[in-house]
């Protein structure tokens, strides 16, 4: 198990009063937040800053964790000392907020887990609760719908009362035409009841993939289509990838880039289907041989181009 | 398994959402007294939602809980969030930059 240096996540030195832990913790906590942070990592930063806290927040428990010493680095292999923390007591308790089963090994074996919260006994045919989950599906599962199973990691509380992560695979149907934000309700796969009753709903929200060619927007797809100088000036038929096959699709002479084009019905299928927009992209060949550096310089007496004319220079 | 789509034409009535949010209703009222949730139809009783709204209530209820603010705070938040994302979808389609 890795130690964690929970000082070093919230910035703070090892002598930081409480109230700069608070100030720090909550200056990270707006920083990583996952429903307004931008950071890449934010949800795993989140948890790390969050789980800082609650050791260092409650002064027993930053005791105890102070007792193990300084000379311990971020990352290092583990093992908590035998009876470090006689004389102390929170196991099992002190839970005061958080997320408790997203805690690290590294917390569980200094402070214990959290226990499960009681609450249900005497409560008879109470539903369970819903499960929320977002999943992420590849573009072209909308287009064609498929089967596709999905592994949810579920916190469950074991006999002993703990709280205990599982992963659960599902197979579910992606329907086709759905897009993103849409959600998939799994009738009963949330949890179980405790009374009797019936389960609660999995509800599924869908999120794309990022595809190497299409961006989303919607129900439509754009597409950046490369183009010879020759091509855009003269004008072609040229074949147009889209996610249900190839298409034909005339360029007309001097079209410039950055030109957006639309191919009707080729986004996303739905009762109107999305459109596909096609943003062209012209791209300028290497003069790498003497030949084709003729050829530019002739370009260049022939067409008489100022490409800079707007600019008055 | 029965299996139901949320798409765009999916209305949930104020209990439903409620239910699915495991939040009161009082608490309901208030989100959409304070803007962060707009319901179709006139009174409590008639209003329902479109299921975006499920992730508005699941976001406000985090920002609440995790971050210590209140609905007017959490409003601000959620609007400045869609101001970025349209901001950035806007950016990524015009772009081609990925």
């Amino acid at each position: 198990m890795e130690y964690k240096d929970y000082y070093k996540l919230l910035g703070v030195q090892r002598d930081a009063t409480q109230e700069e832990i608070k100030r720090a913790y909550r200056k990270l906590a707006r920083k990583y937040h996952p429903d307004v942070s931008s950071e890449a990592d934010a949800e795993e930063r989140f948890k790390e800053v969050n789980e800082a806290y609650e050791a260092l927040k409650d002064p027993e428990k930053r005791a105890a964790y102070d007792q193990l010493g300084k000379s311990w680095k971020q990352g290092e292999d583990f093992r908590p000392p035998p009876d470090w923390d006689a004389g102390f007591e929170f196991s099992g308790g002190g839970y005061t907020g958080g997320d408790a089963a997203a805690f690290s090994d590294f917390f569980e074996s200094l402070f214990g887990r959290a226990s499960a919260q009681g609450g249900y006994q005497g409560a008879r045919h109470v539903p369970g609760e819903d499960h929320h989950a977002r999943v992420l599906i590849d573009i072209e599962d909308s287009w064609h719908s498929a089967q596709r199973a999905i592994t949810l990691q579920v916190p469950q509380v074991d006999p002993a009362g703990h709280v205990v992560t599982q992963s659960r695979t599902l197979n579910v149907r992606i329907p086709k035409g759905i897009k993103e934000g849409q959600r998939i309700r799994l009738a009963g796969q949330g949890a179980p009841s405790l009374g009797g009753g019936p389960s609660g709903d999995l509800y599924l929200e869908v999120e794309f993939k990022p595809h190497s060619l299409y961006r989303v927007d919607g129900k439509d797809l754009y597409l950046d289509l490369p183009l010879a100088p020759w091509e855009a000036a003269l004008g072609t038929t040229l074949e147009v990838p889209t996610p249900d096959g190839k298409v034909d699709m005339k360029i007309p002479e001097n079209t410039r880039s950055g030109t957006k084009m639309r191919l009707k019905g080729r986004g996303i299928p739905a009762r109107e289907a999305g459109d596909l927009y096609v943003i062209t992209k012209i791209v300028v060949p290497q003069a790498d041989t003497e030949e084709k550096r003729e050829l530019y310089r002739k370009m260049e007496q022939i067409m008489r181009f100022n490409p800079r004319q707007a600019l008055g220079v | 398994m029965q299996v139901t789509i949320y798409d765009d034409d999916t209305r949930l009535s104020t209990r439903e959402l409620c239910h699915i949010c495991n939040i009161p209703a009082d608490m309901l009222i208030e989100l959409v007294e304070y803007g962060i949730l707009e319901p179709f139809g006139p009174t409590p009783a008639e209003w329902n939602f479109s299921q975006e709204c499920i992730g508005r209530v699941q976001a406000s209820m985090r920002l609440q809980h995790e971050l210590e603010i209140n609905l007017p705070a959490i409003a601000l938040v959620l609007e400045m969030r869609e101001q970025i994302r349209a901001l950035r979808k806007q950016l990524a389609l015009s772009g081609g930059h990925h």
